[in-house]
C-alpha cells in the first residue's frame, strides 16, 4: 500500500490520540495549590473516635505515650497527617466561604481543623518524647500554619479557634525547648514567614459589612416574599436572653431602623479595640454601658470584644515568650536583656524552675501575669 | 557564480540533451490514445458519469478512506471524555443559603458559633466538639479510598462520607 493510501489512517489516529490526550485532566494545575484542597482530604481521613480516644486526645499533653491506644490512634490518623503536612507549605488557603451567606454562612473547617491540630500535637509530643525532633518539628510548623490559614477569613469565630490552635502549638512544644536545640533567628523568621493573622479590628469591620450589613437587605427580602416574613426573621434572632426592648418592637420599619443605628458600633468597636491596653482599659467599660442603654442591638450581635482582645493578647505574650525561651535554650538567660516583651517596657522576667525556666510577662489575663513554663515536662 | 572561468563550469554549459528517440515518441503517443490519467483540476467530478468512473478507476482507496472515517468516529464516540462542567441549573439545586441553617442549632453556622461566644467564650473547645464528629460514621463503615486499589465493582461500602 502505499504512503499516500496510509497517511488519511494515520493521520486520524494521531488526531484521535491528540484529542484524548488534550482532554485528560493535568495531574497538577494552579487550583491545586490551595492548601484547603488538602486540609479537606486531611478532614476526609480523620479517624472516627470512640469515647475513649476522645477523652485521649483531650488529655493529649498528659497521655502516656507508651499507651498502646496512643499508638493506635496515631496510626489511624497518619492519612490524615499526611495531608496536613502536604497543605501546610502551600502559600494559599481559601475555605471557599461565600459571604453572602450572613448569618447563614456555614465553617465546617473550624472545628475538623482543630481535631486535625489536635492530632498532630499529640504525634509531635511522641515524636518529641522519643526524640524525632524532625518529625516534631514538622507537626509544630504544620499546626501554626493550619491555625494561620483556619484564621484566614476574618471572622471572629475563625479568629478564636486560630488562637486556640496556636495555643496548642505552644504548650506542645514549651516543655521540649530546651532539648530542640533550635536556633531563635530561624525561629523567628520561620515565625514571621507564616502568613499574617487575621486582627480582631479587622473581623470587627469584617463583620460590620457581612453580618451587620446583612441584616437588613434579608429582611426587607423576606417581607418581599411574604408580607410579616421579615418581622418573622426578626424574632428569630432574639433568644431567652435577648433585651426586652428588643422583643417589644413591633414593626419591621423599627427594626430596621434598629439594626441602622446599631451599625456605627462597629466602628467604634474597631477604633477601641486597636487602642493601647491602658487606653482601652479605660474606654471599653464607660463604651460597653453607653452601647447596652443606647443599642441593645449591638450587644446582642457583638460577642464580648475585651474577652476576646484578653485572649488575642495573651496568645501573642505566650508566643513571644516562647520565641525568647528559645533564644534562652540556645544563648542562655542574658539574651533576654535583647528581646522586648510586647506588653511592657522590658524583657520578660526570668524564673529558674527545677528543670527548665519560667518566662512572665507584664501582661495581665484575667487579673494574672501571663506565664509560660520551658523544658517543663509532665 | 566565480568570475574566473571554471573549466568544469564550462564543460556544463557545453551539454546540450538528446532529441528524444522514435521508440519513445511512440510510446508517450499510444499512452495518451488510451487515456492517461489527469489531473484533479482536469477532472471532469462534476459530472456523475467522471464520478463513476473515478470511482471505477479508485476503488481501492474509496473503500480505505471509508474505513478510516468509519474508525476515526468510532474512536471518537468510545473514548472516554472528562467530565465537562455544567452550568448548574437554579431549578436542580438550591445554591441560595437557607436562613433555617443560620437558626439550626446542629449547623457550624456563623450564627451558632455566634450566640454560643457571646454566652460564653471561654468553651470554644466545647463549642467545636459539639460540631466537629456530627457527619462522621463509624470507623468501620469507612472505606479507604485509593486512586489505583482494586476495583469494587459493587461499591456497596461506600458510605460517602466526609
Amino acid at each position: 500500500m502505499r504512503f499516500h493510501c496510509l497517511a488519511p489512517l494515520l493521520l486520524a489516529l494521531a488526531l484521535a490520540a491528540r484529542l484524548s490526550a488534550a482532554d485528560l485532566p493535568s495531574g497538577s494545575t494552579e487550583l491545586a495549590a490551595n492548601a484547603a484542597l488538602q486540609y479537606w482530604q486531611a478532614f476526609s481521613q480523620l479517624p472516627t473516635l470512640d469515647k475513649d480516644q476522645e477523652k485521649l486526645l483531650g488529655e493529649w499533653n498528659t497521655a502516656s505515650i507508651d499507651d498502646p491506644a496512643v499508638n493506635k490512634l496515631l496510626a489511624a490518623s497518619q492519612n490524615s497527617l499526611m495531608y496536613l503536612h502536604r497543605g501546610a507549605p502551600l502559600p494559599r488557603c481559601d475555605w471557599g466561604l461565600n459571604y453572602n451567606d450572613g448569618i447563614s454562612m456555614l465553617m465546617p473547617h473550624l472545628a475538623k481543623a482543630r481535631d486535625v491540630a489536635r492530632l498532630a500535637t499529640l504525634d509531635a509530643r511522641r515524636a518529641f518524647e522519643q526524640g524525632h525532633w524532625k518529625a516534631g518539628r514538622r507537626d509544630m510548623t504544620s499546626i501554626m500554619v493550619l491555625a494561620r490559614h483556619t484564621g484566614r477569613d476574618p471572622v471572629m469565630i475563625a479568629l478564636l479557634v486560630r488562637l486556640v490552635m496556636e495555643g496548642l502549638a505552644v504548650d506542645c512544644v514549651a516543655p521540649y525547648v530546651p532539648d530542640l536545640k533550635a536556633s531563635h533567628s530561624e525561629a523567628v523568621a520561620m515565625f514571621e514567614a507564616m502568613p499574617p493573622p487575621v486582627t480582631l479590628p479587622q473581623a470587627i469591620l469584617f463583620e460590620k459589612k457581612w453580618m451587620g450589613g446583612w441584616i437588613v437587605p434579608k429582611l426587607q427580602e423576606e417581607e418581599k416574599r411574604q408580607k410579616g416574613a421579615g418581622l418573622e426573621l426578626w424574632k428569630k434572632f432574639l433568644d431567652n436572653d435577648a433585651p426586652q426592648s428588643l422583643k417589644n418592637v413591633a414593626t419591621l420599619d423599627e427594626v430596621i431602623k434598629l439594626v441602622e443605628d446599631g451599625i456605627p458600633v462597629y466602628d467604634d468597636l474597631a477604633r477601641l479595640a486597636a487602642l493601647p491596653n491602658e487606653q482601652f482599659d479605660v474606654q471599653y467599660p464607660v463604651f460597653k454601658q453607653k452601647t447596652k442603654s443606647e443599642h441593645p442591638l449591638a450587644a446582642l450581635l457583638l460577642p464580648a470584644i475585651d474577652q476576646l482582645r484578653a485572649k488575642e493578647q495573651r496568645q501573642q505574650a505566650r508566643m513571644a515568650m516562647l520565641l525568647a525561651g528559645i533564644a534562652v535554650a540556645e544563648s542562655g538567660p542574658e539574651k533576654l536583656k535583647e528581646i522586648k516583651d510586647p506588653f511592657g517596657a522590658g524583657p520578660f522576667e526570668y524564673r529558674a524552675l527545677d528543670k527548665g525556666f519560667e518566662l512572665k510577662s507584664k501582661l495581665l489575663y484575667e487579673g494574672q501575669p501571663v506565664t509560660l513554663a520551658i523544658g517543663q515536662r509532665k | 557564480m566565480n568570475e574566473t572561468h571554471d573549466p568544469l563550469e564550462a564543460e556544463l554549459q557545453s551539454l546540450r540533451p538528446h532529441a528524444p528517440s522514435a521508440g519513445l515518441k511512440d510510446r508517450i503517443a499510444a499512452r495518451l490514445k488510451d487515456g492517461v490519467r489527469l489531473s484533479l483540476a482536469d477532472r471532469p467530478l462534476w459530472s456523475i458519469a467522471g464520478w463513476l468512473r473515478f470511482a471505477k478507476q479508485n476503488t481501492a482507496r474509496f473503500a480505505i478512506a471509508g474505513a478510516v472515517l468509519a474508525a476515526a468516529v468510532a474512536l471518537a464516540v468510545i473514548l472516554p471524555r472528562p467530565l465537562q462542567p455544567t452550568q448548574a441549573n437554579s431549578s436542580d439545586l438550591t445554591a441560595e443559603s437557607s436562613l433555617a441553617t443560620a437558626f439550626d442549632d446542629s449547623a457550624p453556622s456563623v450564627w451558632q458559633f455566634h450566640r454560643a461566644l457571646s454566652h460564653s467564650i471561654n468553651h470554644v473547645d466545647d463549642l467545636l466538639d459539639k460540631y466537629s464528629g456530627a457527619t462522621l460514621v463509624p470507623a468501620h463503615e469507612q472505606t479507604p479510598i485509593r486512586g489505583f486499589g482494586p476495583f469494587d465493582t459493587s461499591l456497596s461500602n461506600f458510605p460517602g462520607e466526609l
